[in-house]
């Protein structure tokens, strides 16, 4: 469904990504991991068109999308969320999910409806009117999630959406993405620093870890966090 | 003071501050959304004023009609202008070359508007007397333009209003100005922001100038003094807030006025000036704080 | 061109040299439309013409003056050669008149290298001069440096400023402050007005107009001057001011004015119904904006302060009427009278020179009197001391000749040789 082929990128002397070569199965859930600067944001802000490869291409359902613009490639049915929310400050909940629902209906009327709808399903109606900046961390990830439901994606890229929030949260946020898989039909690319809740609350189906932009192990996830490379790689940073 | 000079004061105060801010928000509206300092936009008030002018004096056709006529024209140059910055200039995505690319190209236009201008019409001032009997109202007597002319800006901007804050295009705007690399992300059709940023920008320069030709006299080179004022005054409210624009135009409407009225005229533009730099100097972002999210 | 944007979201070399390429081109094409509006049909001949340069400004703070100036001379170049030229001693015969000139942008640095660029590079044989009085200034080392004598324009220069100059080349036709603020002073006293208000902007004109005016009326002490203000060029709104006035109701307003405040204080006199039996504009209640701003029954019994009126002489109304035929109507402005007056300056000083020699025409200027349809010249330490000031007043939409005064300060008096229009007074309200 999405593959990758030999992506590199660089900034300045450091190797962001260095030959990348993965690709994501319809319908799966597939954890992305790494240490702290290991290239996984970059990895996905080039999916998305955000950066420019130096080399290699992406293929989306067979489709070259490696030099599209953002908004052609989301339109094709990628949407993402990102490393410590980005929602626009100044709109209410409702309207940051409008924004997203704009392009898939060019009428307002029907932007709203849709997400409406999202937002039941999320249970956040009673904050639809609230301005994003009144938010708590936790509800500003789910108005992330609900805004990239609203976009009906195929693929769903989900930068670090645990960080800092509490046990019950995160199975919150573990719950929707499974539904997002089972009743969306989705497919998941997800980075996380917390592989508990890969492992335990989502159970993804495959994890793939990154070092130093390299690709370094890929395969069931007792596999690959018990892999030697993985292990030294994340030395005293995870908490399995 | 008497109660009809309050009256009057106000009333000149927002005379001058509707216009005023209706002109830093066309400015910045383009600028934070687009990232391109449009140098040519002081050039489109002078050219809506030109057109007003001309229509009035050749055919007599009232300047309240040339709200719209002028609009259209404005709008219609306009799309080419918009084709050659998105060709040249937009499709970067490096917000520094946009900015600078952008002040070059513009400002080249706005260099060839003027001569253009100049050749066409000659340097001269220009001018024209439409409805400039005065009326009464509620005992303070306004030249009866003057108060048309401030009728207009005020609808004028509950349009704008409207159009930023209730509306799909507003929201889609607004998210554009916040946070453009997300809304590309979203799948926002950039291009077409970008011209509605454009069109909007150039219906605000071309109302503006149709409202300051009735009061003031026109010339091809005008464009600049109001550029300057623009850029300014969208300073002080806030790069990408619109509303920051309105109030800090309004604001200096206020200040201008009672200056004049206390103080006296001469020290006028050393206390603004004066005022500007502690804004910025305390409050760098803006009266009302910036809008966008990387500046 | 298409395969270059395959790389559509980066700067690349490629687009960079188009937009240099496309910035480049429009450079050229405004050039060249600069070119063709800067540049009349200029004919290379031997001798048969007399080459005159100057910078004049069509494009800057001073375009709109700049522009009528301009075209002041251009309809002399015109008058003049239709009569086949000017007649030089020297050649035996008529040399007909050719420009050179270039739009300073109403900046006097660069208005000083084009007066070098047209006498060395150019060679022209003689100069007028160019717009503004700051302008006038920066020529003037560079006129002395190359011996070329110029007969000044729209330079208002205070009599003290003109001596510290110590300039042997440059002439000054307009009346000096002093000149202009005593016959308006003359005109007031006429009038038997007890109260003035005077107002001003604040440039350096302007100011000693309304000092040395406050200080004449105080010395003949026919009037008191209840208000005397000033306030900056690009005021928006004098209403603070004009409330006052209104409060001290005086007979007389005078507004010495830069052109475009004079629109502004006039509208706001009539938003404020503030009605005092004389109102006296300075620069700008005789220009064309002032004209198109107010219908007639707001401009009629408004004076505006001028320098000359085409129905004293019928060769100043030729003119006029030749001006008028080309570029449509303009009133008979200060600049129009001024502009004339030193092309036909300079006209006679080569006639009574008999030779283009810039020395011999400069000592002709300094000691001649020369007669024009703009009143009498004779220049005493680089001033025309035999200047007039007229004050017109719009009647029924023209400007009316209504008190006109000759000589320089102090030997100001009025002169009765002129038929003059029936003042009104006072004033009918707005
Ligand atoms: N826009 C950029 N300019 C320069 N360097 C960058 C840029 N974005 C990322 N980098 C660098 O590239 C490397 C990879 O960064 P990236 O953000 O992809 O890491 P990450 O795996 O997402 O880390 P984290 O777990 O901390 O989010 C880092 O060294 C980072 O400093
Ligand atoms: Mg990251």
């Amino acid at each position: 469904m999405l593959e990758i082929r030999n992506i590199s990128k660089h900034f300045g002397g450091i190797k962001a990504l260095d030959n990348v070569t993965l690709s994501l199965n319809q319908n799966e859930i597939v954890g992305l991991i790494g240490p702290n600067g290991s290239g996984k944001t970059t990895l996905f802000n080039v999916i998305c068109g955000l950066l420019k490869p130096d080399k290699g291409h992406i293929f989306f359902n067979g489709k070259e999308i490696t030099n599209l613009s953002p908004e052609k490639i989301s339109r094709l049915g990628i949407s993402r969320t990102f490393q410590g929310t980005r929602l626009v400050e100044d709109l209410t909940v409702i309207e940051n999910i409008i924004i997203a629902t704009l392009p898939l209906t060019n009428s307002y009327d029907k932007a709203e409806e849709l997400a409406r709808t999202v937002i039941n399903k999320l249970g956040i109606e009673k904050i639809g009117e609230v301005k994003v900046t009144a938010l708590t961390h936790y509800e500003r990830k789910i108005v992330e999630l609900a805004r990239t439901i609203a976009c009906k994606p195929k693929v769903v890229l989900i930068d670090e959406i645990m960080a800092g929030l509490s046990e019950e949260e995160q199975q919150n946020i573990a719950e929707i993405m499974v539904w997002m898989k089972k009743e969306m039909n989705a497919t998941i690319f997800w980075i996380e620093h917390i592989i508990r809740a890969m492992i335990k609350l989502v159970k993804v189906d495959r994890i793939i870890a990154l070092e130093s932009g390299k690709l370094i192990a890929e395969g069931k996830p007792e596999e690959v966090i018990t892999n030697k490379n993985v292990i030294e790689a994340y030395l005293g940073i995870t908490n399995v | 003071m008497e109660i009809t000079n309050i009256f009057f004061i106000i009333f000149l105060s927002l005379q001058i501050g509707l216009i005023y801010g209706l002109i830093a928000l066309g400015f910045n509206l383009l600028y934070s959304s687009t990232r391109i300092i449009n140098i040519t936009y002081g050039d489109f008030i002078t050219l809506s004023g030109y057109i007003t002018f001309w229509l009035y004096s050749l055919y007599n056709i009232s300047p309240f009609l040339s709200l719209g006529i002028s609009s259209f024209f404005l709008i219609l140059f306009t799309l080419p202008f918009f084709y050659i910055l998105e060709k040249f200039v937009l499709s970067s995505k490096n917000i520094l070359y946009i900015e600078i690319w952008g002040v070059i190209i513009t400002f080249g236009f706005s260099i060839f508007l003027q001569g253009t201008m100049s050749y066409l019409w000659s340097a001269q001032s220009r001018s024209y007397a439409y409805l400039d009997n005065v009326i009464d109202f509620f005992g303070v007597s306004f030249l009866l333009n003057k108060f048309l002319t401030t009728i207009v800006a005020a609808l004028l901007i509950f349009l704008l209003y409207f159009l930023l804050f209730k509306t799909n295009i507003g929201i889609m705007l607004r998210g554009v100005i916040q946070d453009p690399e997300l809304a590309s992300n979203l799948g926002l059709n950039m291009r077409k922001i970008f011209l509605i940023a454009f069109i909007i920008s150039s219906f605000i320069a071309s109302i503006s100038g149709v409202l300051l030709s009735m009061s003031f006299e026109i010339n091809p080179f005008m464009g600049s003094i109001y550029l300057i004022l623009a850029f300014v005054i969208a300073v002080v409210g806030g790069i990408g807030n619109p509303l920051g624009s309105l109030i800090s135009g309004i604001l200096f409407g206020f200040v201008d006025v009672i200056i004049s009225y206390t103080i006296g005229p001469s020290l006028k533009f050393f206390i603004i000036y004066s005022l500007l730099l502690l804004i910025l100097i305390y409050r760098p972002w803006g009266l009302m704080g910036r809008g966008v999210r990387y500046a | 061109m298409k395969k270059l944007y395959v790389n559509k979201h980066a700067i690349t070399k490629i687009q960079t040299i188009l937009i240099i390429t496309v910035i480049v081109i429009a450079a050229i094409a405004g050039g060249l439309i600069y070119y063709f509006m800067t540049q009349p049909t200029q004919q290379v001949a031997q001798k048969t013409s007399i080459k005159i340069g100057f910078s004049i400004s069509l494009s800057g703070v001073g375009a709109a003056a700049g522009t009528e100036q301009y075209r002041a001379y251009e309809i002399w170049r015109k008058w003049i050669n239709e009569q086949g030229g000017i007649y030089v001693e020297e050649y035996k015969r008529k040399l007909s008149v050719e420009f050179i000139y270039y739009d300073d942008a109403s900046e006097p640095a660069r208005a000083a290298s084009l007066y070098e660029k047209l006498i060395v590079e150019d060679k022209v044989d003689l100069l007028l001069a160019p717009w503004g009085t700051f302008i006038h200034l920066a020529i003037v080392p560079v006129i002395e440096k190359y011996k070329i004598p110029v007969v000044g324009n729209t330079a208002g220069v205070d009599i003290e400023k003109i001596n510290e100059l110590n300039t042997k080349y440059m002439f000054f036709t307009w009346p000096e402050p002093k000149t202009s603020a005593f016959s308006l002073t003359l005109f007031l006293e006429e009038l038997n007005v007890k109260s003035v208000a005077i107002l001003y902007a604040q440039t350096d004109f302007t100011v000693l107009n309304a000092k040395w005016n406050k200080q004449y009326i105080e010395e003949k002490g026919f009037a008191d001057v209840v208000i005397y203000e000033g306030y900056p060029l690009e005021v928006t709104d004098v209403s603070g001011i004009l409330l006052k006035v209104k409060d001290k109701n005086p007979e007389a307003v005078v507004v010495h004015s830069y052109p475009a405040d004079a629109i502004l204080v006039t509208s706001q006199m009539k938003e404020l119904k503030i009605n005092p039996k004389v109102f006296i504009l300075g620069v700008g209640g005789q220009l064309l904006a002032y004209k198109q701003r107010f219908d007639d029954q707001t401009k009629e019994g408004v004076i505006a302060i001028n320098n000359w009126h085409p129905d004293f002489y019928p060769e100043s109304k030729e003119l006029y009427n030749k001006y008028i035929l080309e570029y449509g109507y303009n009133p008979p402005s200060h600049t129009l009278g001024l502009g004339w007056l030193s092309c036909l300056v300079l006209q006679q000083a080569i006639e009574k020179a008999g030779t283009l020699n810039p020395e011999k025409i400069r000592e002709k200027l300094a000691t001649e009197t020369f007669n024009t349809p703009f009143g009498e010249v004779k220049f005493e330490n680089q001033v025309n001391i035999k200047s007039l000031v007229v004050f017109d007043q719009w009647q029924e939409g023209d400007l009316k000749p209504v008190f006109v005064t000759k000589g320089s300060y102090p030997n100001v008096e009025k002169a009765t040789e002129y038929k003059l229009a029936q003042l009104i007074f006072p004033k009918p309200e707005w």
